[in-house]
Parts: structure tokens; sequence; C-alpha cells
């Protein structure tokens, strides 16, 4: 009962996690990618 | 000359050929027929076939600890860790995450087809089986398999043969095994429900999925390291882009070679003695109950997220988060395209099946902790 247990909770924690840290990494890298567009297009041409 | 060939006979494998070799052959030749007739996973079934032919012709030794030929494969590929996870660096090389990139709720589809593998462990224990035993046969419901055999080999090797010969076989079955459950779980509405178009995702967000899921789930759950971090790599191969060499080494020639020894490996542990067993034939029973249980899961997954989402998701994916890549995710959207002709769901299904690749991983490494 404890292997049965601890193992679906453990998988649903793990994917879970997974799941939070990965939007929040997606947020910052879309950020960093609007940001570091936005300053290309700023620099001024030769 | 009477004498000589007296000699010749008896020490023949003729003379000592038993009924049980005969029937090995006859399931090694079922499975060439599934393998080259029906087309059936042959990559995997047609060595695992021979290797239960050869190994069942007595007197060959070839499955004899420290002589035999299929031995050395076995034990340093299958026993030692080294073919299950060139497999996965193989399949890593291969795998597209970006679905799972684009939607990442996927993931909790993934998890949730992860349910039937825990449920097959209780039944299983129920049957009489130990938790070793019992963990090594829930594993086939993740419908993965070099995951089945992983950790099959470690927690009950005895079973090895018949525990991956029922994951790659019902992997096989799953255009016919899946949609029966899909429509019986999923009303037509259901089934009719349209998902947009996937939101695009960059090559950087690619490049940090697999350094960033290597590090999660193996901080989170060490064991999986192995099998985790030769997925990573290889997908980290793919998606950087700079290394098409390795790329193409992973995904073509080592998971090519490394296939044809696991086969081989597992198909001869499938020796007479060891596979007629009333066990085994529980094992296959269970392995199915497994893998239609992890698909009823990972649908009734779908369908309790959508009393939470805004924006409904087609709950026929969640028959995707067993792994089965891409069979299952093809057969997803075999069965909505069917409910709706406007449903395009193979990229959306993509993303749970390529998350129960990594649930799968994580639900061995959880059973590796508790029993390994």
């Amino acid at each position: 009962m404890e292997v049965f247990g601890s193992g679906i909770i453990g998988v649903y924690l793990i994917m879970a996690l997974l799941m939070v840290l990965m939007q929040a990494s997606i947020k910052i890298i879309e950020y960093f990618e609007r940001w570091n567009n936005k300053t290309a297009s700023e620099e001024p041409q030769p | 000359m009477f004498k000589i060939l007296e000699g010749l006979v008896f020490s023949s494998g003729v003379a000592n050929l038993t009924f049980g070799h005969v029937f090995m052959w006859l399931v090694a030749f079922v499975l060439m027929y599934l393998a080259i007739k029906k087309q059936y996973e042959p990559l995997l079934l047609l060595p695992i076939a021979f290797g239960i032919l050869v190994v069942n012709l007595p007197l060959t030794f070839l499955m004899e600890p420290e002589h035999g030929l299929i031995w050395f494969f076995y034990h340093y590929g299958i026993e030692m860790d080294i073919i299950p996870p060139l497999v996965f660096l193989g399949l890593g090389a291969m795998i597209d995450f970006g679905p799972l990139i684009a939607n990442p709720k996927t993931l909790l589809l993934g998890a949730g087809a992860q349910v039937g593998l825990y449920v097959t462990f209780f039944a299983a224990i129920l049957l009489g089986f130990d938790l070793k035993e019992a963990a090594s046969i829930g594993i086939i419901g993740g419908a993965d398999g070099p995951t089945a055999i992983y950790l099959g080999s470690k927690l009950a090797p005895h079973m090895l043969g018949a525990t991956a010969v029922a994951a790659y076989s019902y992997m096989a079955l799953v255009p016919i095994i899946q949609p029966p459950i899909m429509r019986l779980l999923t009303t037509e509405a259901e089934r009719k429900i349209e998902m947009g178009k996937m939101r695009p995702v960059s090559k950087l967000q690619k490049v940090v999925f697999p350094v960033m899921t290597a590090m999660i789930v193996m901080l989170l759950a060490p064991p999986s390291a192995p099998l985790i971090s030769m997925l990573m790599l290889g997908n980290l191969f793919k998606e950087s882009g700079v290394v098409e060499r390795l790329t193409k080494a992973s995904s073509n020639e080592l998971i090519n070679i490394v296939t044809i020894f696991q086969g081989l490996s597992v198909g001869a542990t499938m020796t007479a003695a060891v596979f007629l067993n009333p066990k085994v034939l529980l094992v296959f029973f269970l392995g199915l109950f497994a893998f239609c249980v992890s698909t009823a899961t990972g649908l009734l997954m779908a369908k309790f997220m959508n009393l939470f989402l805004k924006v409904k998701i087609n709950p026929l994916i969640g028959a995707a988060g067993v792994s089965a890549v891409p069979m299952a995710a093809r057969c997803v959207h075999k069965v909505g395209s069917e409910a709706n002709r406007r449903n395009y769901l193979l990229m959306h299904a993509m993303g749970p099946n390529v998350a129960g690749v990594i649930g799968t991983v994580a639900a061995a490494a959880i059973f590796l902790k508790n029993l390994g």
C-alpha cells in the first residue's frame, strides 16, 4: 500500500513540478526573447 | 560405423528435444509471423522471436553463463544497464518535445496514464506475485519497452522475457486495444471538441527543455538518472543543432545496433523452463489489463482537467499518455477525426505521448527507489 500510494503521489508530484517550472521557464525565455528582439530593432542601422 | 552414428545422434540436439522446446519454437514462429506479415513492431519482435528460437535449440548453450554468446550480450547489455539507456539516447534524438513545451499541462496527462501501472501493481499482488514481480508487470502499462526491460532486469529478471514481449506486443496492438476504451469513456460531443492551433515554440525553449527536465527529474527521482539523462542528452543533440553527426549517429546507427542486441537478449531469456509456467500467462493478462487501465486513467485525467480549464481539451488526447510513441498519438488522431472531420489531434496528442515517456521513467524510478 505504501509503494502504491507513494508511487502515484510521486509521479504526479514530479510531473506537476516539471509543469510549473517549465511554464515559468517559458515565460522567462519569452520575456528574454522579446527584450532581445526589441534591443536588436532599436540598434541603429550602419 | 554404427557406434559413430549412434554417438552423433545422441550428442545432437535432436536427441535432447523436449515438448517445451517445440512449443517455444511455435511461440517464436508466431512472433515472426506477427513481425514479418503483420509488421507489428518488427524491429523488436523479429530479433526477440529469433532469440527465442535459437535459445530453445538444445545443447547450443547460447545463454550459458560465462560461455554463451547471447549470455554475453544479455549480461553486459541488459544486466549491466547499458542497452536501455542507449536506446533512450536514440529516442531522445528522434523525439520532438515541441508539442509538450507548447502545452505543458499535458504533462499531467502523462502522469494520469501512470495510475494504471499502480492499479496493476496492486492487482498483481492480489494474484500472488511478490512486490518486485508486481512492479515489473505493472510497468507494462507504461507501454515503454526500454523502461520495462530496465526495471524488469533489476526487479524480476526471471520474468524479463515475458514482460518485454508483453510490453512490445501491446504497443504494437495500440490501434486495436485503445479505440474501444476511448469510445467507451467519452461522449460523441467530447470526441468532437476541436483544439486550436498550437503555440509556436522557439529554438531556445527547445534547447532549455532537455537540460531543465534532466535536472528536475533526476533531482526528484535519482534512480531515473540512467534513462532520463540519456533521453535528454539525445534531445539536446537534436535541438542544439550543432552536433548533427552525433544526432544522426544516435538516432540511426546506435539505436539500430543496440536494438538488435536488446531484442536478441530479451528473446533468449525465454527458455521453455521459464516460459512454460502458468505465471507467464498471468503476466500477459495483467500486462493487457495494465495497458487498458493506463489508457482509461489517461482519458479520465483529461476529463477531470476539463472541469477546471476555460479552453477545453479533447479528452481523447489523455489516452496518448501511455508512451507508445507515436502509435498512441496516431490512434487518438484517428478516433478524433472519425468523430469530427475537422479535428486534427495528432500534434496535440504528441504532447501527452512524450510526457508519458517521462512519466513512465519517473514511475520506474519510484518503483526502484522503493523496491530495488
